[in-house]
């Protein structure tokens, strides 16, 4: 009798548990919107919110990871090899040098503010961080690494253990590992800029130079693209819209060169860029796609050579740099600074 | 029903239940819920998206974050479908949810494409302006400044009105102006060159994007969406369906275990109480059963010592009445004896037969009662053997000197076959003459003027060795019907013959017994009506008290 009702009971035990759903982990974006309550200067360009909602125990672990060169082949190259933190998030360099001095396609992107961009890459083909991640790591001249490597180097690490079961109460598995480098990515935000504060109301936060500059930065039609809360980074466009930007490249034109068109494989994506922020351009040298550009002068030249047909006087293109220089913003409560930080 | 078998059913039983508890598992409200707000949320973020490309086409909005942000969460919420509608998942679902993936994604390229231009297209507007102020700041001497207004009008118009007739009328200024560009400054010819680019930009992409902007309003995922929600909604309503019909079987399949199961717990109830009242039951009996026995117990001891003080009664009777008969008798036999002898000399021949028969009766009560004696001492077990060696040949020689009275007065001839080696016997010599001597005087009695063959033979029977006694006669024989009744007691083969041939019918019986005594068997007959009969009896050489305590229990 006993032996028959327990036979039933774990039966029925073993059903519900199947009846059970399962939930699986999915990323949950925080909110980008700041207090409501705030007055904003009716401009196409919005500021950063002050304050992102975040766990700061899975940041810090995202730092730690961000750092760990074990995510490379050869230990060799961690994230922030090419994302130097102290250098805007990028590494000057025209292309980024992966493993064994092995030189990329394109040129670095910021890692700040990167959440606020639309898609990720320079082509947008991640359409979210989370996806991101998978690139360098996989990509032959980056990191040259997969997931099963880099598993196998983390689980060796009793810290690494520790905090995972700390903080996830699990193994040390590669959809935490992305959670937490997400988390790390989203922190990297960049408020309070001189423009933000400008927008806020405080007109004062911007000489009087830095507001002509704006003014030709809208009136020559740059904000057409860089636009929202990150001065670009939602929408794509094509480099040399009215112009051919590559006719004028002395080099022969590259599969990189080619942009959306390398996804979507449709003829009008050709030459198709994500739209960069312009958040801390002015640490971010060298610029575009192929690091051609030295200099934000240099930059805003070619920019309106070929975006708009128009060859600016020197007077136009010094506003225009000045007033980028006001979008640097801090980043844990310190003014973005770097090696190129021009004065 | 064996246990094993049992198990398996339970097992079986269990496994139906859970199977129907499994489809039971219902369709969960919260997810039900989330489906239905994820489907919702969608249609509204549908027509948010809408709304801001026409609000982008139109320069109400100044950023694309808020369409970015829309289809950002329009992925989400497409994503959460993917992951809360897994259980319905089915082909017919799955392949319109495909479909509907397929039409967001190409919604979206519509709209990044409508981003791109839709801010190309504004730059040109903007700059138009621009750049033709700029021309006519430099230079208007060589170009009028009225064409340039004009080429301004014209184009403006046709980006409010989208007029056909005036992309014709636009054309012809541009090359009217291009006409008179040929004495102007290379700046100049520059910016000109600028205000075509642009114009012609303005041309070409306001129709584009128009046509764009038609396209991304009247893509129908609304109508998709719609779909999907039916199709879910019928899904869901089958289900829910399915799962209350299992609900039904489930509960009346518990009802009907849980019946079952309350049936077997009162059986058990029962059986326990009936236990518990056999088990008094049999105590009870137990109890009554021992006092019976107890009472049965003193009763037979009573009724033993009874039987034994009857049986001390008997034997007192039987040696009072033995001595008490056989003085008379004898007194009987010697003076009827003497009574002859003096009639005989006296001459009485007429009376001295009546004397005679005095005696002869005399002699047949005195063997009478010694039969009686012998037979009375086997059945009560108290016939002693005094066994003693002594040679056999001996023993047949007194025998036949003994019984050769008897076969002269019948006129029988005796045959005596006897083996060379006999040897010697340890047994009761007095009874094993007393059988033989019965045998023999059976055989003589029953045969007139024959022949009796009297054998005797040693022999080797497994561990034991064998006297063989054989009796033979030619006499009257016996019905072979009645040779099983013939060991019986006062048993003659025909009751007329006891008149015939005098006896006292216990001679057999005693022989028998006897043999048995002596560690022999049953003594075998062979015989055949008027032609005689052979009595056989074996008997051991050697008599063991065991034997005979053996074959005390036969009687």
């Amino acid at each position: 009798m006993i032996r028959y009702v327990l036979v039933m009971a774990s039966c029925l035990i073993f059903f519900l548990w199947l009846r059970e759903v399962k939930p699986t982990k999915s990323f949950v974006y925080p909110e980008k919107t700041s207090s409501q309550s705030e007055f904003l200067m009716d401009e196409p360009i919005k500021p950063i919110p002050f304050q992102l909602e975040l766990d700061s125990n899975k940041v810090s672990l995202g730092s730690l990871i961000f750092h760990d060169p074990q995510l490379s082949q050869d230990n060799t190259v961690s994230c922030a090899s090419c994302h130097q933190l102290e250098k805007g998030g990028v590494d000057n360099l025209t292309l980024p040098v992966g493993i064994k001095k092995r030189r990329g396609t394109v040129n670095t992107p910021t890692v700040f503010n990167s959440f606020f961009n639309f898609r990720q890459f320079w082509d947008g083909r991640a359409k979210d961080l989370y996806e991101q991640i998978d690139g360098p790591i996989h990509h032959p001249d980056e990191m040259n690494s997969s997931w099963p490597e880099i598993l196998s180097k983390f689980k060796k690490n009793i810290n690494y253990k520790n905090l995972f079961y700390k903080i996830y109460q699990s193994k040390i598995n590669k959809e935490d590992i992305k959670d937490s480098l997400v988390h790390f990515l989203i922190s990297l935000y960049t408020p309070n800029s001189r423009f933000d504060q400008y927008l806020r109301g405080s007109t004062e936060a911007l000489s009087k130079e830095e507001q002509e500059g704006y003014h030709s930065f809208k009136k020559y039609g740059c904000i057409g693209c860089h636009q929202g809360v990150n001065i670009g980074g939602n929408m794509f466009q094509k480099m040399g819209r009215i112009k051919d930007y590559f006719l004028t490249q002395k080099n022969s034109i590259k599969t990189s060169h080619n942009g959306l068109y390398n996804i979507s494989k449709k003829e009008e994506d050709r030459y198709k860029f994500k739209v960069p922020s312009l958040r801390n351009v002015a640490l971010t040298a060298p610029y575009f796609h192929d690091g051609s550009a030295k200099n934000l002068d240099e930059a805003v030249k070619v920019m309106a050579e070929h975006q708009i047909g128009q060859k600016l006087k020197e007077r136009e293109v010094f506003l225009i740099v000045s007033f980028l220089k006001t979008l640097t913003g801090e980043y844990q409560g310190k003014l973005l600074s770097g090696k190129n930080n021009a004065k | 029903m064996p246990n094993s078998r049992r198990i398996t059913m339970a097992v079986l039983i269990a496994l139906f239940l859970s199977f129907l508890f499994y489809q039971t598992r219902g369709v969960d409200v919260k997810l039900h819920n989330i489906t239905l707000e994820s489907l919702r949320q969608l249609k509204h973020l549908d027509t948010l998206i809408d709304e801001d490309v026409l609000k982008l086409r139109y320069q109400l909005l100044q950023n694309y974050d808020s369409l970015v942000n829309n289809w950002r969460k329009i992925h989400q919420y497409s994503e959460n479908l993917r992951f809360h509608l897994d259980f319905v998942m089915q082909v017919d679902f799955s392949f319109r949810y495909d479909s509907y993936l397929e039409m967001i994604k190409e919604k979206e390229a519509l709209c990044e494409s409508f981003k791109s231009q839709n801010s190309f297209l504004n730059n040109s507007i903007g700059y138009l302006q621009i750049t033709s102020r700029y021309f006519l700041k430099r230079d208007s001497s060589s170009v009028s400044f009225e064409e340039i207004n004009e080429l301004l009008y014209l184009v403006l118009s046709y980006h409010f009105t989208l007029d056909d007739d005036l992309r014709s009328k636009i054309q012809q200024k541009i090359q009217s102006i291009q006409k008179q560009e040929k004495q102007i400054s290379e700046n100049a010819l520059q910016e000109l060159e600028n205000i075509y680019t642009h114009s012609r930009v303005i041309l070409e992409e306001e129709k584009k994007l128009n046509l764009l902007l038609k396209k991304i309003v009247a893509f129908p995922i609304t109508g998709k969406l719609d779909e999907l929600l039916y199709v879910y909604e019928a899904k869901h309503n089958y289900h829910a369906q399915q799962v209350d019909n299992y609900l039904v079987i489930f509960y009346l399949l518990l009802l009907i275990l849980i019946a079952y199961v309350v049936y077997i717990l009162i059986r058990l109830q029962k059986n326990a109480i009936a236990l518990c009242q056999a088990k008094e039951n049999l105590e009870e009996r137990v109890r009554i059963r021992t006092r019976e026995l107890e009472e049965s117990n003193t009763d037979l001891a009573r009724a033993r010592d009874k039987a034994l003080m009857a049986s001390q009664v008997k034997d007192q009777f039987l040696a009072n009445m033995s001595h008490e008969l056989r003085t008379p008798l004898h007194a009987i036999i010697g003076l009827s004896e003497i009574l002859t002898e003096i009639m005989n000399e006296k001459g009485y021949d007429e009376e001295i037969e009546d004397v005679k028969s005095i005696h002869s009766s005399g002699i047949h009560l005195l063997d009478l009662i010694n039969d009686l004696l012998d037979i009375s001492k086997i059945e009560s077990g108290n016939m002693k053997l005094s066994t003693e060696e002594f040679i056999v040949e001996d023993l047949i020689y007194q025998i036949v000197q003994t019984i050769n009275p008897l076969l002269k007065k019948n006129h029988n001839d005796l045959h005596l076959k006897v083996e060379n080696k006999l040897g010697i016997m340890l047994s009761d010599a007095t009874r094993i003459r007393q059988c033989l001597l019965n045998l023999l005087s059976n055989a003589t009695k029953f045969t007139k003027n024959g022949e009796i063959h009297f054998s005797v033979k040693r022999e080797r029977n497994g561990e034991q060795e064998l006297i063989i006694f054989e009796v033979k006669d030619n006499g009257i024989g016996i019905p072979s019907e009645k040779v099983p009744k013939l060991f019986t007691s006062f048993y003659q083969i025909d009751s007329s013959h006891s008149r015939k041939y005098e006896g006292t019918g216990l001679g057999l019986a005693i022989t028998q017994k006897l043999c048995y005594i002596l560690g022999g068997e049953k003594i075998q007959v062979q015989s055949e009506l008027e032609h005689g009969s052979t009595f056989t009896m074996a008997l051991p050489t050697e008599l063991k008290e065991k034997n005979y305590r053996l074959q005390l229990s036969d009687f």
